[in-house]
């Protein structure tokens, strides 16, 4: 019997269903809440050794399920071959993983409302924003959770939320989301002015390329080359000699795409191995809880 | 007589592009300084955006991974995930605020374990995608020309520079540090390729809000679409 089969078996029965996941629900948190006086009764070094081995534990499942070899059937003879005995469990610890990481952001949100609930209760400085604030959460909350559960058809899309909920979201959150995305645009150019007023060979070439790779990928470039500067569009003939063929290749879109995709690619590549390894390095640490101030 | 009909707010449509062009105007309105209208819109834009993503999270997560399996499916051993995950919470308590690292460690624990499979889909195509780069012209590939061997070693002598910069496992000396050098100036290239398209993607972000103005709000004939 395979491990799905296995968990496809832990089902509440039809009949009833609801009172019994109620009740199971419950008495799950019950359990699970009653659990943290007893933990808190761990001296530190137990404290920590059980945050290693829940971390240790995590990480071993999912390297383990990757590592170890696909065909299982020498050990479970009636097991799928393409794949391990742990494998069917991927996906629901990845649910599980989406569960947890969504409670995290929920930690984030509560954690938000709690700061700003704060400040209207005690009055701080400029709690008015707060107000504003808590005001826009609520009732974008209730509406996106209302539009969320009526796309799945789980309650009825009225034209008032239909209505409501397009004014919050795309004449509201989606337009102050563009605005305040586009503002960076000034400032992104009082950096660059900052950036570029240092004089070395580095800022040289950095500011040489932005510059290509700015007016290349705009019209502006290709009217320049193309309209002021007379150069030949489209790729040369077959027999065309090398002039024909510079000439073809020395307007600005096409030098912008081949700094996009010869220079620009490598350097990008390069910078992504190091990430790569360095992650690498990092997960190994991190999973052996060696990384000091995380466990 | 009609444009002035047609421009003021008189419908739900033109509330609601009213309602986005004083939402643009007031975030624009920092470029002049910091003001009282900006703070408002600031805070209404954090209050939404943190709104907006409760209907996701606990629609498409809480309900569709939790709730329905339980309630609807009856599989009775997800109850124990969300009281489990509900111990991120006691991050609030000075006396019990250990236990939400037992959460973290998991969520810690199994990014980390998934980082091998992240790795060996992610980057070792990429290498084996540079290593497979053909370096010499032969009849075996007949479409590979000087040139395109000419950019091939480039590619790997520019990959090669950038890891040497990068290396800093030993002191960079003589030969490994021209190379070093070299491997920065193409970084440079490439941030300056990076920098080159933020910019253009934050001025058609840009373009677009003045079209919105324009076209959508003022209703000038203007021609072509917005981003």
């Amino acid at each position: 019997m395979s491990l799905s089969h296995f968990i496809a078996q832990w089902q509440l029965p039809e009949q009833g269903r609801y009172l019994y996941a109620t009740l199971v629900v419950l008495g799950a948190s019950v359990l699970i809440l009653g659990l943290a006086p007893v933990l808190q009764s761990l001296p530190p070094r137990g404290r920590r050794a059980l945050i290693v081995t829940v971390t240790f534990l995590a990480g071993l499942f999912f390297a383990a399920e990757f590592f170890l070899p696909i065909d299982w059937t020498a050990v479970f003879p009636k097991d799928d071959p393409t794949r391990n005995f742990l494998t069917p469990a991927i996906q629901p610890a990845q649910n599980v993983l989406q569960i947890i990481g969504a409670l995290a952001l929920g930690l984030g949100t509560y954690g938000l409302v709690r700061l700003h609930l704060r400040n209207v209760v005690q009055k701080r400085t400029q709690w008015g924003y707060s107000v504003v604030l808590l005001v826009a959460f609520v009732t974008m909350a209730t509406f996106s959770i209302l539009n969320t559960l009526s796309e799945k058809q789980l309650v009825t899309k009225t034209p008032l939320l239909e209505t409501v909920f397009s004014i919050l979201f795309d004449y509201t959150l989606v337009q102050l989301d563009a605005a305040m995305f586009s503002l960076i645009a000034f400032y992104i150019f009082s950096a660059a002015y900052r950036a570029f007023r240092i004089r070395s060979v580095e800022a040289s070439i950095l500011m040489f390329t932005a510059m290509v790779v700015m007016i290349g990928v705009v019209p502006l470039g290709a009217y320049i080359s193309y309209t002021v500067l007379g150069l030949p569009q489209g790729p040369a003939p077959e027999n065309a000699d090398w002039w024909t063929r510079f000439l073809h290749s020395a307007g600005l879109p096409t030098i912008a795409h081949w700094i996009l995709t010869a220079l620009n690619a490598p350097a990008q590549r390069a910078i992504e191995f190091g990430v790569g390894i360095g992650g690498l390095a990092m997960a190994i640490r991190l999973w052996l809880s060696l990384e000091r101030g995380v466990t | 007589m009609d444009w002035i009909l047609q421009f003021l707010p008189l419908g739900t449509e033109r509330i609601s592009i009213w309602i986005g062009v004083l939402c643009t105007l007031a975030i624009y309105s920092l470029l002049y300084r910091e003001n009282p209208i900006y703070r408002f819109f600031e805070h209404m834009y954090i209050g939404l955006a943190a709104g907006y993503s409760l209907g996701p999270l606990f629609v498409d997560i809480i309900y569709r991974y939790w709730i329905e399996p339980i309630w609807v499916q009856g599989y009775w051993a997800w109850a124990f995930v969300v009281p489990y995950g509900m111990y991120l919470y006691f991050i609030f308590s000075e006396r019990y605020g250990w236990l939400s690292r037992i959460v973290i460690g998991t969520l810690i624990g199994a990014s980390a374990g998934l980082f091998f499979q992240e790795f060996s889909s992610r980057y070792l195509p990429q290498l084996n995608s540079t290593l497979q780069k053909p370096l010499w012209v032969s009849s075996a590939n007949p479409d590979v020309t000087g040139w395109d061997v000419f950019v091939n070693f480039l590619f790997i002598a520019i990959l090669l520079s950038v890891l040497t910069y990068f290396t800093f496992s030993y002191e960079q000396r003589g030969g490994v540090k021209r190379v070093a050098t070299v491997g920065r100036w193409f970084l440079m290239i490439g941030l300056g390729a990076i920098f080159g398209n933020t910019v253009m993607a934050r001025m058609a972000l840009l373009i677009g809000r003045i079209y919105y103005i324009l076209s959508d709000w003022l209703m000038l004939p203007l021609g072509g679409g917005g981003g």
